[in-house]
C-alpha cells in the first residue's frame, strides 16, 4: 500500500482555514480575498518502506500526472463495453494504460555522498497489469478472504481499476 | 440523503487505514457494500450503527441482486492509497473505482458504505466497523456499475 506525503514550503504569507458551507469541508484561505491558497508544494515523499509490488488506484495515478509528480511510459487509453447483453456499448469503461510509471519524489539521500536531507530522485515502476476488463477466471484472490463470508460475484467479467507496479530500479 | 460518516468512525478512518497498511491486526481489510433503496432508514438512524450488521438489522437491507458481492480491499490488492498533505493540512484516504459487472435488475441501489473489518478470514458484518456512506442511487438493469471515487478519496479528513 503507498503512503504518500506531500511536502509543503512555508511562503511566508498568513493563511486561515474557513468551512465550505455545502459540505463542511475545511479549506486554507488567504485571508485577504477568502479564497483558497494551499501551500506551495516542496515535493512528495513515501511514508515507511518504499513498496516492490503493489497495487494503485489508475485515478490517483491520473491526478498524479495532472499535478507534475509522476509520469507514465508509453501511454494510451483502452476501451471496454460495460453495457447489458442487447446493448454492449451502452456504458463504456475507459482504462489509463502504460508500460513504465516513473514517480518524481523527495526521498532520503542514501549515497555515500549523503550531507543530509531528501534529495530528489525518481522511482520506475514496471506496469505488471494494467487497468482493464478481464474474464473471472483471471482474478487473483487474495488469501486473506473467508469464502463463506465474501464470495465470488457471479459474473463472467471483472473490471480492475489498478495498475500493479513492480519497483525496477531507484 | 447525503454523504456521511458515521459516528463510530469519527476521526478514526486514517487510523483504520493505516492498520490495513501495516496487517495489524492480521488480515485486516476494508469492505464495500450496497444498501437497498426499499426500506432504507435516514442517515440521523444509520449514522448512529456501530457495525454492519446493525446498519442492517431494521428496515435497511443490503442488495440482494446476482452480479454482486461485498468488494474487499487489502493492503496488498487493495490499492488503498493515503496521501499525508501537508499543503492543505489534510489527509486523504482514496481507493480505486469499484465496478460490479452485469448487475441483473431487482434490488435498487441506494448508498455505497465503507466498512472497517478487522479479520476477513473469520467473524460476520458484526466485525465490521462502517465508516463512511455515500449516496449512490442506481437501477440495475444488466450494465456494469462503478462507483466512481471522488478526487479526495473516498475520505477527506482535516
Amino acid at each position: 500500500m503507498f503512503v504518500f506525503r506531500k511536502l509543503a514550503e512555508d511562503d511566508g504569507t498568513p493563511r486561515v482555514y474557513r468551512y465550505d458551507s455545502m459540505t463542511g469541508e475545511r479549506l486554507l484561505v488567504d485571508p485577504t480575498n477568502n479564497q483558497p491558497k494551499p501551500w506551495p508544494l516542496k515535493g512528495v515523499t513515501i511514508e515507511g518502506q518504499i513498496p516492490r509490488l503493489d497495487r494503485i488506484s489508475m485515478d490517483f495515478v491520473a491526478r498524479a500526472v495532472a499535478e507534475g509528480w509522476m509520469t507514465w511510459v508509453n501511454h494510451r487509453v483502452d476501451h471496454k463495453p460495460g453495457g447489458p447483453p442487447d446493448d454492449e456499448w451502452l456504458v463504456t469503461h475507459t482504462f489509463h494504460q502504460a508500460d513504465r510509471i516513473v514517480m518524481h519524489l523527495l526521498l532520503p539521500d542514501d549515497s555515500k555522498f549523503a550531507q543530509g536531507g531528501p534529495v530528489k530522485r525518481d522511482l520506475v515502476y514496471n506496469v505488471v497489469t494494467q487497468p482493464g476488463k478481464y474474464k473471472s477466471d483471471a482474478k487473483e484472490r487474495s488469501p486473506k478472504l473467508s469464502a463463506e463470508r465474501f464470495p465470488e460475484p457471479e459474473s463472467e467479467t471483472y473490471v480492475d481499476w489498478t495498475f500493479q507496479l513492480e519497483l525496477v530500479e531507484a | 440523503m447525503a454523504n456521511q460518516a458515521f459516528n463510530r468512525s469519527l476521526g478514526r478512518v486514517v487510523e483504520f487505514a493505516e492498520r490495513v497498511n501495516a496487517n495489524d491486526p492480521a488480515n485486516a481489510i476494508f469492505t464495500i457494500r450496497v444498501l437497498a433503496t426499499a426500506g432504507v432508514e435516514s442517515d440521523a438512524v444509520l449514522k448512529d450503527k456501530d457495525t454492519f450488521a446493525d446498519v442492517v438489522s431494521g428496515a435497511t437491507n443490503e442488495v440482494t441482486n446476482s452480479g454482486y458481492a461485498a468488494k474487499t480491499l487489502d493492503n496488498a490488492t487493495g490499492g488503498i492509497t493515503v496521501t499525508y498533505d501537508d499543503t492543505n493540512d489534510r489527509v486523504d484516504v482514496d481507493v480505486p473505482d469499484q465496478t460490479w459487472t452485469a448487475v441483473v435488475a431487482g434490488d435498487g441501489w441506494q448508498d455505497i458504505v465503507f466498512n472497517y473489518d478487522s479479520d476477513s478470514t473469520a467473524g460476520t458484518t458484526a466485525n465490521e466497523v462502517p465508516m463512511t456512506m455515500h449516496d449512490f442511487v442506481v437501477t440495475p438493469d444488466g450494465s456494469d456499475i462503478t462507483a466512481q471515487i471522488a478526487v479526495g478519496g473516498f475520505s477527506r479528513n482535516s
